[in-house]
């Protein structure tokens, strides 16, 4: 469906950088299947809006080719570049970009108003079709209301169907849900999920927020530098993070530094300042390999008095503990370092208190050192 | 292979047709006309100052300076601009003061006189203090300060062109530095009150150092605007020969003999100085930027009550609303209603006749000058801001290579004097044969684009940038073209601008002067050149009326603009 192979896009860097060309994008490639929604994720600064809007055609690449459906839109090599406007692509603005001079119903008809003659639609089809988007979208009762007098979410809303109605093969989404509160985000990105599946839609969703691109996407790539660092299914870069950055930026995890001793099984033993870890991995490593094992603070379990010295349960003694309604974090001072437990609100262990920390194996995965 | 070099070969034709698509050819048009506003009358002034015959030379500054007593024109000028600057400077910046931060009464009155420098033209304001403190019968000496003991003041002076300056540029002040009081962090302050110091220590080490970049600013605008001005000088400071840099050019240019090289001369000392000012304060900006203590939010800061100083202040700001507004006014409604002009008695007094009022509508030079006013406004503003309204998209919206040149180029008439560009456009046009526009409406027409270009390109280039870059790409995908989106969702959307920027260079070129006095010709004459007629010709009375239906007309369209303003916001300055 899309295609992305090898794009570069550079900016002019400012006085402070020398004066250089900085890489906003930096050689990334991707595929995103037919119906399926791919996200971009990662901090402010690592192109993944760049890459997004290069597809878009806002951005003129410096290298590549994107190619929607069979169509090349840009490439470098044979010299096309089709204009943002001829693409054909629908998409949703971080800002929603809804025009304030026109009402619901004329912001939704204004990409097929603006079709060339030959393939513009007839007066009534443009009123059908875009009674039949706001119908999606749950407008349709507003389609004489001025835009700028639609709540947030309802703007929302309006965007998608606005992007929605030329029937684009592939759909970009800029942040679409950052501008909402906490409350209507979350119910937006079931909402937007539940049209995406239902419609079938091939989308681009770009995020810097982890909870919504594990929640929506069906493909997760997680971007550093302008370089996609991880590529794979929601639940798989969550548990197997390939490097100590996507451990880190998605969800929260202990960064505990070691030395693999040995091979056991599908497991390493790996030598830490604090104790022995018993990882499991599929990975490849080496006895004497410097490695980093992450451990996601929720599946550490944490059991009042010590009996701690065996792999995978060490003593410890609580330093802060937090209340934070479903859920009571632990800050446990372990030898030289503080890791942090994740508990269900039933536990919840005052400072002080010598405990137990028990490593479950579903919390480890094995990075290796230097990254 | 071959695919390859025939797609290639498509390509580059797809390329040559975008190169020349109608986007294209609009920039170009646009840009070039914007360059040759800008460049071409500060060129041929060049040439004309340093070439004679073919070789560079300086003798028309030796020319100039020799015969003119260099000194004390220089002298003058200084004096004059520093002065009025001062004198504006510690009304306006009180008057802000008091409006953003205290709990004064009667706000509503100092916005009323913060607009009077756009509804009474400067030429009219100087004439109605001639009226008011001319040594032998101004109405405020006879009954007001020599009734006090003291001595008549002589307006014809020095002291009295600063007054007069002064008060007509405090407005200006006031609205800058209403800005910079408005968009300071409250909780700056706030946090010096809950260090535990007291009220005036926290406006001398807090407030004032946080407005000092704005007050600077205001100083360098205020010495360039002294400089420029030639109402003053022409009206007030002729009579004695108080000469400074804009009526010694006038004076040049109208003697019998029209000295062009000292015209010239002088005209390029005064660019010179001007654009040391402008870019100065250009300067002081971007430092100012870079602190960002001063942020560009807009606060309601919580007014400090004034307790027994509230009296005081009210006193002061009525004095100003009624020395700046009513005085002049009243002045000029007078005298409109006497056949000759004499100070007030009781006998002018009963002896009121409305019959100036008709006279004027029946004399020709009235009529041609509210029709080329009218023409000229109207051409101007539409003209101006259709113009800059592609410019400012060009330097806002895109990245063409050499943006920031039009920029530039768009703001560089603002250093130009009026006067200035008078000279410099007589330069031009008395020389190109080929482009006869000298004697018609077009040569004023040509001057009015220039002066105002800078104008519609501020207020242009605010209105776009307040447009989200975002509502334009979601056109382009949406599928729209350059033109279809900029038709139909940048032009609506910068509506409101345009018009706030429309209004307001219709109304100022209704008092435009300076480079007027220089280009029109006979029966070319606008509304200021025919009060700036009658006032030679001391048609005193027929001038008043002239004045007094001006004012109003332009009240009528200042409420309309305020009006709109509600709606739309319509900027002060």
């Amino acid at each position: 469906m899309l295609d992305v192979q090898n794009l570069v896009k550079t900016f002019a860097g400012s006085k402070a950088e020398g004066r250089g060309r900085v890489h906003a994008v930096d050689g990334i490639s991707l595929h995103v299947d037919e119906g399926e929604l791919f996200t971009l994720l990662g901090p402010s600064g690592c192109g993944k809006t760049t890459t997004l809007r290069c597809i878009a055609g806002l951005e003129m690449p410096d290298d590549g080719v994107i190619s929607v459906a069979g169509r090349t839109l840009f490439s470098r090599a044979d010299r096309i570049r089709v204009p943002a406007n001829e693409r054909g692509l629908g998409m949703v603005f971080q800002s929603y970009a809804i025009w304030p001079h026109m009402n619901v119903q004329a912001n939704v008809a204004f990409p097929l108003q603006v079709l060339p003659r030959a393939k513009r639609p007839s007066r009534s089809q443009i009123k059908e079709r875009v009674e039949r988007v706001l119908a999606v979208v749950k407008l349709d009762h507003l389609s004489s209301r001025q835009a700028t007098d639609l709540s947030g979410g309802q703007q929302q809303r309006l965007a998608l169907a606005r992007a929605l109605v030329m029937e684009p093969p592939l759909l970009l989404l800029d942040e679409p849900l950052s501008n909402l509160d906490a409350k209507l985000r979350d119910d937006m990105r079931f909402e937007l999920k539940r049209l995406q599946r239902e419609l079938g839609i091939t989308g681009v969703y770009v995020t810097h927020d982890q909870v919504e691109a594990l929640a929506m996407s069906n493909t997760v790539a997680v971007m550093r530098d302008g370089k996609i660092e991880q590529v794979g299914r929601p639940r798989d870069v969550y548990e197997k993070p390939s490097s100590r950055f996507v451990a880190d930026f998605i969800g929260t995890s202990n960064f505990i530094d070691g030395v693999v001793e040995a091979k056991e099984g599908s497991s390493y033993r790996v030598r830490t300042d604090d104790g022995m870890l018993v990882v499991p991995s599929d990975a490849a490593f080496q006895v004497g390999d410097n490695v980093v094992v992450a451990a996601r603070p929720e599946h550490i379990e944490l059991t009042t008095g010590s009996n701690g010295g065996a792999p995978n349960a060490w003593a410890g003694r609580v330093a802060v503990r937090s209340f934070l309604g479903e859920v009571v974090d632990h800050v446990v001072s372990v030898g030289s370092r503080e890791l942090r437990a994740r508990c269900n609100s039933k536990v919840s262990i005052p400072p002080e208190t010598d405990v137990t920390v028990r490593f479950h194996e579903e919390a480890f995965s094995l990075i290796p050192a230097g990254e | 292979m071959v695919a390859v070099a025939e797609r290639s070969v498509q390509a580059r034709g797809e390329a040559l047709r975008r190169l020349l698509s109608a986007r294209n050819l609009i920039v170009l048009l646009v840009a070039a006309a914007i360059a040759y506003l800008a460049l071409v009358p500060l060129g041929f002034l060049l040439w004309q100052t340093f070439v004679r015959g073919g070789h560079f030379t300086v003798s028309a500054f030796r020319d100039a300076y020799g015969a003119v007593g260099l000194g004390t024109m220089l002298l003058n000028s200084f004096v004059f601009s520093f002065g009025s600057t001062i004198f504006a400077l510690v009304i306006g910046t009180a008057l802000a003061y008091l409006l953003v931060r205290t709990d004064v009464p009667g706000k509503s009155l100092m916005y009323a006189a913060s607009v009077v420098p756009l509804i009474i033209p400067g030429i009219l304001h100087s004439i109605s203090w001639t009226f008011l403190l001319d040594p032998h019968n101004g109405i405020a000496n006879t009954y007001f300060i020599q009734k006090l003991g003291f001595g008549a003041f002589n307006v014809y002076s020095l002291p009295g062109m600063i007054f007069i300056e002064g008060l007509h540029l405090a407005p200006l002040v006031f609205l800058l530095m209403v800005a910079s009081f408005r968009s300071m962090d409250p909780s700056l302050e706030e946090s010096a009150i809950m260090s535990g110091a007291p009220m005036w220590r926290v406006f001398f080490r807090v407030t004032l150092p946080l407005a000092k970049p704005a007050l600077y600013a205001a100083i360098l605008i205020m010495v360039v605007r002294g400089l420029e001005s030639f109402e003053v000088p022409a009206v007030i400071g002729l009579r004695n020969h108080i000469w400074v840099f804009t009526s010694r050019i006038y004076d040049a240019l109208h003697a019998l003999s029209p000295d062009y090289g000292t015209a010239g001369a002088l005209a390029m000392t005064l660019l010179a100085l001007t654009s040391l000012g402008v870019w100065w304060q250009s300067r002081l900006g971007r430092r100012a930027r870079a602190f960002q203590t001063v942020t560009g939010k807009g606060f309601r800061p919580r007014p400090m009550p004034l307790g027994k100083w509230k009296w005081p202040a009210v006193a002061f700001i009525l004095a100003y609303f009624f020395v700046s507004i009513l005085l002049p006014l009243l002045t000029l409604g007078y005298a409109s209603t006497q056949l000759y002009y004499s100070p007030p008695t009781h006998y002018t007094l009963t002896h009121l006749t409305g019959a100036n009022y008709p006279s004027v509508f029946h004399d020709p030079l009235f009529q041609h000058a509210v029709k080329n006013s009218l023409i000229l406004g109207v051409g101007t503003a539409t003209a101006v801001m259709l113009m800059c309204a592609i410019a400012a998209w060009v330097v806002v919206r895109t990245n063409l290579p050499g943006r920031w040149l039009i920029d530039n180029l768009a703001f560089t008439p603002l250093v130009i004097p009026g006067l200035v560009l008078g000279v410099a456009m007589l330069d031009v046009y008395l020389r190109l044969k080929w482009l006869p526009i000298y004697g018609t409406l077009w040569i004023l027409f040509i001057a009015y684009l220039t002066r105002y270009m800078p104008y519609g390109m501020r207020y242009a280039a605010t209105s776009m940038f307040q447009i989200g870059k975002e509502l334009e790409e979601s056109a382009m995908m949406s599928g729209a073209g350059w033109f279809q989106s900029f038709r139909r969702i940048v032009l609506p959307l910068l509506v409101p601008g345009f018009i706030a920027g429309w209004i307001y260079i219709f109304v100022v070129s209704f008092r435009e002067l300076g480079s007027s006095v220089l280009l029109y010709s006979p029966g070319k004459e606008v509304l200021s050149i025919a009060i700036w007629q009658q006032w030679q010709d001391g048609l005193l009375p027929q001038l008043s009326a002239l004045g007094v239906m001006l004012v109003g007309f332009l009240v009528v369209m200042v409420a309309i603009a305020y009006k709109l303003g509600a709606r739309i916001g319509v900027r002060e300055t």
